[in-house]
C-alpha cells in the first residue's frame, strides 16, 4: 500500500473487520429555562477598568480600607466579602467581629498598572470610585502624597479630550499659515524664530512662516495666548531699538545711547529684553514714558 | 618639677595594623570589618543597611562604571490574557484576540503556537489553537476550538488562558514551533561619592575651651594638622555625615540624566535600592494603624507567587514598626531557625538589631530603619514625608544568572569600584590630605583639606521578590 503504516492497519491486522461505530447523538448540554420577566436579569460580563496614574511594572495591591471626605466629614470605607455596603456606618457589628474582618478583607490588585473589575462586583466598583486614591473624581487633589493614584478608564472621554487637543493644534497651524506677514513677523520674533539664515541673510516670508508654523505646532496654547497680545508689539519695538543702537546695556543697567539716560536695571535671572518688556508692560509712569519713547523712535 | 610640655606632639603617633605596616589612616570607615562592627555602631548607630550589608555580605568589585546581569524575563510556564473574546457553541471554532501585554519586540513577537493546548483559568476547559494571525502588531488574533465536541463556552476579555503544550498531537504528528525562553539584561552603574572637610591654619591652631566633643573612638592616625578640638570635631562629623550621604545615595538616590548640572553631564548617577523597587517590586498598600494578620497573609501570598526565599529582612519606618508591633508581633513567635552565613548569619542579624518572626513559612527579620523618617535625620518634620508608613521586605537569597548558570547573585549587593591609588584606601574609600596647612603640604595656601571619595552602586536582582509595604 502506498502509504505509511498506521495504527488503523495495526488494529485491522489484530482484530479484523470492525463494525462501524453507531452514531451517537451527543447529549445536549443542560440549558436552563428562560428566566421570567420579573426575575433577576442575567449578569452581563463587562469590565470596569481603572489605570494607575504612574505606571509600574510590579503589581500593586491598594488596601481595602480608606478614609474619605463626604460633605466635609471623614467617613471610613471597607472592601469586604459577604457584606452589602462599603460604608463603616452601614457595617455595624461586622466591624467588631475580628475573625470576620481578618478573613474577609479585600484589596484592589493592579497588574501592569491596570485594574479590571467585573461589572457584577458592585462593592469593588463602588469602593474604587469612592476611595481618595481615585484622582479622576472631580475636585479631588491629584498629587497630594498619593502614591497609589489611579483613575477610571473612560475611553470615550479620553478620546474626546485627545481630539480636542489635536484640534487646537491643527487650528493654530492653519491660522499660522494665513496670518498677514507683518503681524506674523512680530509674533515669530517674539516666539524665538531667528529671522536670519545660517549665512546671515534675512529669510524670506516662506522661510519665516515655516518656522512660525512649527512654533504653533510645538506649543499651540502659548501661541494662541500670545497671538495679538500687546507684549508682542512692545518686544518688537524693544528689539528694533536695540538693533538701531538706540539702547545700551552694560554693567547690569540699560540706558539710552544718545544721552545715557537711565531706563532700568537688568533683573536677575532675566534677559535685558525681558527686563525692558516688564517695564514697558507696567502701568507705572516710568513704564508709560519708556513705551512712549519706543513708539516715538519707531516712527 | 613640671615635665616637658608635649601638647604639640600629636597622639597617637602610630597605630599597629595587621601585617605590621604603619599607615596614617584617616577614616574609621576604612577599617570597617565584621570584627570591628560593634565599634562602628557605637560611633555611628546601627541604622545603615548598605554599610551593614557591605560589612557582613561583602562588596562585589567591578572594573567598569557600568555593570550588568541577566535575569529570566518571566515564569517558566506561559499564559496569555485575552483582549477580545468569543463564544463557542457545540465545539465550534472561535476567533480571539491576544492582549498586547503578551506581545513584545514592538508587538511583533509573542508566545502563540499552532497546535498549542490552552486551558481556561476560570473553567479549566481545554482548547487547541488552530491558526494565528500576526499581521497587526500588539493585536494578534488566533482561532481556537474546544477539545470536547459538546463544549459551549465563552472566553471573555480579561480571561487568562494557560498554555498546556503540544498535547493530543495526533498520529504522524509534525513538529511544533518551539517556545523560546527569554532572558532580560539589567544594568546599573556606580557613582562618585565625595566629600571634603577643610580648616584654615588659624582655625586648627586656636585652642578652644573644651577638650573633647566627639563620641566614639579617635580616628586612627589623627586627621588634622592642628591641635584644636573644635576643628577636629568638624572632621569627625564630616566623616559621619559622609557615611550618611553614601547610605542615602545607595538607598534613595537615582540616576542622573540632566546634562545642565554642575557635573556637566559626566556623572550618570546610580539607580538606588528604593527607586528600583518602586518600579519593579510588588507593592502592598495598607491603612496606617491596620497592619494585621490579613495584611500579612496578603503579603506572604505575593511572596509565594514570586518565589521568594524563606529568609527576609523587613525594614520599616518608625510608624510602620509600631503598627507592626501592635498588630502582628505578639501573634507570631520566632521559633527555631537554621541560620546561614555572612549577612544571613545570626551574628549579623543581632548586630543589625532585628527581631524575628515566622509566618506562613517565612522568617521576617524586622528592623526599624529610622533613616526613612526625615525627623530622625534632620530634626525637621515635613508635612508629607515620602517614606512615612513605609517598609520594604527584602529577600536574602541568591538568584542564578540567566546567562551563566555557574554564577549566582545575592538579591542585594553593594558594588564597588576601587579608587585610584594615593592617600589611604580601605573598603573602597580613598582619603587624602592636601593644602599648605595639611600634614601633606601641597601648595602655599594655609588651608588643611581632607578629602573622601568612594565609587559605589547597588545591584538588586529579582526585584519582583521584594515587597514594598506602604500607606499612600
Amino acid at each position: 500500500m502506498a502509504k505509511a503504516t498506521s495504527i488503523s492497519d495495526v488494529n485491522f491486522s489484530q482484530h479484523g473487520e470492525q463494525q462501524p461505530p453507531v452514531a451517537q447523538t451527543a447529549e445536549p448540554a443542560y440549558i436552563p429555562k428562560e428566566p421570567e420577566e420579573d426575575s433577576v436579569p442575567e449578569e452581563k460580563e463587562e469590565w470596569v477598568i481603572f489605570k494607575l496614574v504612574k505606571h509600574k511594572k510590579g503589581g500593586l495591591n491598594v488596601d481595602g480600607c480608606d478614609d474619605v471626605l463626604v460633605d466635609g466629614k471623614t467617613r471610613r470605607i471597607w472592601l469586604l466579602n459577604g457584606v452589602e455596603s462599603i460604608w463603616a456606618k452601614d457595617l455595624g457589628d461586622v466591624l467588631k467581629d475580628k475573625d470576620f474582618m481578618r478573613t474577609n478583607r479585600r484589596s484592589l490588585r493592579f497588574i501592569n498598572g491596570v485594574l479590571r473589575i467585573p461589572s457584577w462586583d458592585k462593592l469593588a466598583i463602588q469602593f474604587a470610585r469612592a476611595t481618595r486614591h481615585n484622582v479622576g473624581v472631580k475636585g479631588r487633589s491629584k498629587n497630594r502624597g498619593n502614591k497609589h493614584a489611579f483613575y477610571e478608564y473612560n475611553p470615550v472621554e479620553m478620546q474626546k479630550e485627545l481630539l480636542a487637543v489635536k484640534m487646537v493644534k491643527i487650528k493654530a497651524i492653519t491660522e499660522a499659515s494665513t496670518i498677514p506677514y507683518e503681524q506674523m513677523k512680530k509674533h515669530a520674533l517674539f516666539l524665538g524664530v531667528v529671522l536670519l539664515d545660517d549665512l546671515g541673510r534675512e529669510k524670506t516670508e516662506d522661510g519665516i512662516r515655516a518656522e512660525y508654523m512649527v512654533k504653533a505646532e510645538e506649543n499651540p496654547d502659548y501661541w494662541n495666548k500670545t497671538k495679538g497680545s500687546p507684549e508682542v508689539d512692545r518686544m518688537y519695538l524693544i528689539r528694533a531699538a536695540i538693533n538701531d543702537s538706540k539702547i545700551d546695556m552694560a554693567n547690569g543697567t540699560i540706558r539710552w545711547s544718545r544721552n545715557g539716560g537711565f531706563i532700568c536695571s537688568i533683573i536677575q535671572g532675566k534677559s535685558p529684553q525681558d527686563s525692558m518688556l516688564d517695564l514697558a508692560m507696567s502701568p507705572t509712569p516710568e513704564g508709560k514714558a519708556f513705551l512712549q519713547q519706543l513708539q516715538t523712535l519707531s516712527t | 618639677m613640671a615635665g616637658i610640655p608635649t601638647g604639640n606632639i600629636l597622639q597617637p603617633g602610630n597605630i599597629s595594623i595587621v601585617g605590621g605596616v604603619n599607615r596614617a589612616l584617616i577614616s574609621n570607615l576604612q577599617l570597617l570589618t565584621p570584627q570591628y562592627y560593634t565599634q562602628y555602631t557605637e560611633k555611628y548607630g546601627n541604622e545603615d543597611l548598605t554599610w551593614w550589608l557591605a560589612t557582613y555580605g561583602g562588596m562585589e568589585v567591578v572594573k567598569n562604571r557600568d555593570f550588568f546581569w541577566f535575569e529570566n524575563r518571566g515564569k517558566l510556564m506561559e499564559a496569555i490574557t485575552i483582549a477580545v473574546g468569543a463564544t463557542s457553541t457545540s465545539g465550534s471554532t472561535v476567533t480571539l484576540t491576544m492582549s498586547s501585554v503578551d506581545n513584545f519586540n514592538a508587538g511583533t513577537e509573542g508566545p502563540l503556537r499552532v497546535g498549542e493546548t490552552l486551558y481556561g483559568a476560570k473553567d479549566n476547559i481545554g482548547w487547541e489553537i488552530l491558526t494565528i494571525n500576526t499581521s497587526v502588531a500588539n493585536a494578534w488574533t488566533f482561532t481556537a476550538r474546544p477539545k470536547l465536541a459538546t463544549t459551549t463556552a465563552t472566553i471573555s476579555a480579561g480571561d487568562i488562558m494557560i498554555f498546556g503544550g503540544d498535547m493530543d498531537a495526533g498520529e504522524a504528528s509534525n513538529s511544533i514551533e518551539p517556545l523560546i525562553h527569554l532572558d532580560q539584561k539589567y544594568t546599573n552603574t556606580i557613582t562618585e561619592m565625595r566629600d571634603t572637610w577643610s580648616a584654615t591654619d588659624l582655625a586648627e591652631m586656636t585652642e578652644v575651651f573644651y577638650d573633647h566633643g566627639v563620641s566614639g573612638e579617635v580616628p586612627a592616625g589623627g586627621g588634622q594638622a592642628g591641635v584644636s578640638y573644635f576643628t577636629y570635631k568638624g572632621l569627625v562629623k564630616a566623616n559621619q555625615r559622609y557615611k550618611n550621604y553614601v547610605e542615602m545615595k545607595l538607598m534613595r538616590g537615582d540616576t542622573v540624566t540632566n546634562s545642565g548640572l554642575n557635573s556637566n553631564g559626566t556623572s550618570v548617577g546610580t539607580q538606588g535600592f528604593i527607586p528600583k523597587l518602586l518600579v519593579d517590586a510588588e507593592t502592598v498598600g495598607y491603612t496606617p494603624g491596620i497592619l494585621d494578620i490579613a495584611k500579612a497573609h496578603e503579603i506572604t501570598r505575593i511572596m509565594d507567587v514570586n518565589g521568594c526565599v524563606s529568609e527576609n529582612l523587613w525594614l520599616q519606618d518608625i510608624f510602620q514598626r509600631q503598627n507592626f508591633s501592635d498588630g502582628l508581633f505578639k501573634e507570631y513567635p520566632a521559633g527555631a531557625w537554621v541560620w546561614g552565613r555572612n549577612d544571613n548569619s545570626e551574628e549579623a542579624a543581632i548586630a543589625y538589631g532585628v527581631q524575628s518572626l515566622m509566618i506562613d513559612g517565612y522568617l521576617l527579620k524586622v528592623k526599624k530603619y529610622k533613616p526613612f523618617n526625615t525627623e530622625y535625620y534632620t530634626g525637621k518634620t515635613p508635612d508629607i514625608d515620602f517614606f512615612r508608613n513605609f517598609g520594604i521586605i527584602c529577600p536574602q537569597g541568591t538568584v542564578r544568572d540567566a546567562r551563566d548558570a555557574g554564577k549566582s547573585y545575592k538579591n542585594m549587593q553593594v558594588m564597588v569600584m576601587e579608587p585610584p591609588k594615593g592617600g589611604s584606601i580601605g573598603n573602597g574609600i580613598r582619603v587624602w590630605q592636601h593644602g599648605g596647612g595639611s600634614m601633606n603640604p601641597t601648595d602655599g595656601k594655609m588651608v588643611d583639606f581632607v578629602e573622601f571619595i568612594c565609587y559605589r552602586g547597588m545591584r538588586v536582582v529579582a526585584a519582583n521578590q521584594f515587597v514594598v509595604v506602604e500607606a499612600a
